[in-house]
C-alpha cells in the first residue's frame, strides 16, 4: 500500500483525487462518462480504448461516438454493451 | 442549452479529420484544452466538431501527427455575420431595432392604479403627473420612492402606497386608511342653529339652553340651543355669570316642500336606424397621445351615437405596447316624435316624483304626508307635489363670544341685569 493510499485511506478522502483513478458513470446504456483519463488508444465505430492510471479500459458496442472530449473526461454515448479493464501485459 | 447558445455564439465548424493516428491527435487536442464535441467514425477518419478559436489551436496537433482536416462546415453568429457583411441595410435594420427595443422600453407607456376606493383614480395620476410619472415619461427621470412620499404627503387617506414599475408598466398598488369619524370638539362653545325653517316636532337637549320648545316655528340660521349657559350669580361673588358649553341637541321639525315638475305628452325619442360605421385610430405615446386615423375619419351621419373603446395592447402583461387602439362606433339615430297618454305620463310623473325625493331629502328623514296634484294642459301634464316630512335641523356652530347672542328675547338677558355693555369675555 503507498503513502497516497494510505492517506487516503485515513483520511477519509476520495481516492479518484488523490490517486487519480478513473470514475466511470454509466448512465442507462447509451451513454457513458470517463473522468481521470490519461489518453484515448483507440476509437472506432465498436470499440473505445481508453488508458487510465487503473489501466487499459475498454468500452465496446456499436455506434460509438464522442459526444465530448476535454482534458479531465470523454463522454462516450451510442450502444454500450460492455465496459471493461484489460490487464497491460 | 446555455452551452449550445455558447457555442452559437462564438462559432463552430465540423471537420473531417484523416490519418493514421487520430487517436494521439484528439489526444494533444484535449491536452491542449481545445474542447471536442460529437466525434463520428467514418470510413476514412473522424468527423468532429470543434470551436472556431480551438480549430485554429488544432493546426500544430494536426502537423505533429501528420493528419490532415477539412472544414465542412461552418455554423454560429461570427461565420452569419461574416456572410451578410456586405448586406448594411439588413445591418442597419438590426441595430435599428434592438437600438429602438431598448429605447422604448425604458419608458412608461402604462400607470395602473390598484385599491384607490374612495380616493379618485385620476386624481392620483394627475398628481403622479406632476411629480414626473406619466405614459410616455422616461424611467430615469423619476424615482418610484419619491413618488410614493408625495403621494403619501398629498393623499392623507392613503394608508400605504407602492410604485412598482415592471417592464413598461408602473403600478400603483395602494392601501385607503379607515375612513375617520367626524369629532366633534367638545372644548370649542358652539350653538345649535337650524338649518332649514320648519315648526319643531322635537327637541331633546343634551348640553346648553333650548331657546325653542316644541310647536315653534323657526327659520334657517336661527339658534335652537345656546351655548351660552347662565349661573346663579346669587350664590357668591367668586362665580362667573355665565360660561359656555358645547351644546348638543336633536331637534326634529315639520316641513312642507313643493315640487313642481311638467310632463309633456309629446316627446322625442331616439329610434335607431341600424346603420353604423367604425372608424379606427391609432393612438402614438410616444409622439405625446398624436391620433392617426385609419381610412375616411367623417362620420356620414347628422344624428349618431358615439361608442369609443381603447384597447393598449402588450407583450406578456408588463410591457405595454407605446400606442393605444381607438376604436369608435357611431350609430344614427332618428328623432321620432312620440305622444303619451295621460295615463302613461300620470305612471312616468310618479316615478319621477319618487326619484326627486329619493335625491333631494336625506336618508334620515321621515315623509309623514305626501299631496299630488295633477294638472292636465293640452300638451303636458303639470304635478305639484307637497311634501310633508319630519327631519332633523340642528348643526353645531361655534359661539361668537365677543358679540352679544342674536336675539334680545334671549332667557340669558332676563336672569342678567342688562348693563348696556358687551358680556365680558373670560
Amino acid at each position: 500500500m503507498g503513502l497516497k493510499e494510505k492517506l487516503a485511506k485515513t483520511l477519509a478522502l476520495p481516492k479518484e483525487i488523490v490517486l487519480n483513478l478513473p470514475v466511470v458513470v454509466w448512465t442507462g446504456r447509451n451513454e457513458a462518462n470517463i473522468e481521470n483519463y490519461k489518453g484515448i488508444l483507440e476509437y472506432t465505430d465498436t470499440c473505445v480504448r481508453i488508458n487510465t492510471r487503473a489501466g487499459l479500459l475498454v468500452a465496446e458496442g456499436s455506434r460509438l461516438r464522442l459526444k465530448q472530449i476535454t482534458a479531465e473526461n470523454i463522454l462516450i454515448t451510442g450502444e454500450i454493451s460492455v465496459i471493461s479493464y484489460k490487464v497491460v501485459v | 442549452m446555455i452551452l449550445r447558445f455558447w457555442q452559437f455564439l462564438r462559432g463552430w465548424v465540423t471537420v473531417e479529420a484523416s490519418g493514421f493516428s487520430l487517436e494521439r491527435f484528439l489526444n494533444m487536442a484535449a491536452y491542449h484544452g481545445v474542447y471536442i464535441w460529437d466525434v463520428v467514425r467514418t470510413e476514412t477518419g473522424v468527423r468532429l466538431c470543434v470551436s472556431a478559436k480551438g480549430f485554429k489551436m488544432l493546426k500544430d496537433s494536426m502537423r505533429k501527427t501528420k493528419s490532415k482536416l477539412k472544414i465542412t462546415g461552418k455554423h454560429g453568429l461570427p461565420f452569419m455575420l461574416f456572410k451578410y457583411r456586405h448586406r448594411k441595410i439588413l445591418i442597419g435594420g438590426v441595430i435599428f431595432f434592438i437600438a429602438a427595443l431598448y429605447a422604448l422600453s425604458s419608458f412608461v407607456w402604462r400607470v395602473e392604479v390598484a385599491g384607490a376606493e374612495r380616493i379618485k383614480t385620476e386624481a392620483i395620476i394627475d398628481f403622479c403627473k406632476t411629480q414626473g410619472m406619466y405614459t410616455g415619461a422616461y424611467k430615469g427621470n423619476f424615482k418610484a420612492k419619491e413618488i410614493v412620499a408625495a403621494l403619501r404627503k398629498n393623499f392623507p387617506d392613503i394608508g400605504w402606497a407602492d410604485v412598482h414599475i415592471r417592464g413598461t408598466r408602473a403600478l400603483i398598488s395602494l392601501t385607503e386608511t379607515i375612513p375617520k369619524k367626524p369629532v366633534i370638539d367638545r372644548k370649542t362653545p358652539c350653538d345649535i342653529v337650524a338649518t332649514k325653517d320648519g315648526l319643531i316636532t322635537a327637541i331633546v337637549t343634551g348640553a346648553g339652553k333650548p331657546l325653542v320648545k316644541r310647536g315653534d316655528v323657526v327659520k334657517q340660521g336661527e339658534v335652537l340651543v345656546s351655548g351660552t349657559v347662565p349661573l346663579d350669580v346669587t350664590a357668591g361673588g367668586q362665580v362667573p355669570e355665565k360660561t359656555y358649553v358645547h351644546a348638543y341637541a336633536e331637534v326634529w321639525a315639520r316641513r312642507y316642500t313643493s315640487i313642481k315638475f311638467s310632463v309633456p305628452l309629446v316627446y322625442d325619442e331616439k329610434e335607431y336606424t341600424g346603420r353604423k360605421k367604425t372608424g379606427h385610430e391609432l393612438q402614438l405615446l410616444f409622439l405625446n397621445g398624436k391620433t392617426v386615423s385609419a381610412g375616411n375619419s367623417s362620420v356620414p351621419f347628422e344624428s349618431y351615437d358615439k361608442m369609443t373603446k381603447r384597447f393598449q395592447p402588450g407583450v406578456s402583461g408588463d410591457y405595454p405596447l407605446p400606442f393605444i387602439l381607438v376604436t369608435h362606433t357611431y350609430r344614427e339615430f332618428e328623432l321620432k316624435q312620440k305622444a303619451r297618454s295621460v295615463a302613461e305620463a300620470a305612471a312616468l310623473a310618479e316615478r319621477m316624483l319618487t326619484g326627486r325625493i329619493l335625491r333631494e331629502f336625506d336618508f334620515s328623514a321621515d315623509i309623514t304626508d305626501k299631496q299630488v296634484k295633477y294638472t292636465e294642459t293640452p300638451d303636458e301634464l303639470i304635478v305639484d307635489a307637497l311634501i310633508v316630512t319630519n327631519e332633523r335641523i340642528d348643526s353645531a356652530v361655534p359661539v361668537n363670544m365677543t358679540a352679544p347672542p342674536s336675539g334680545s328675547a334671549s332667557p340669558v338677558y332676563l336672569l342678567l341685569p342688562d348693563n348696556g355693555d358687551d358680556y365680558p369675555v373670560e
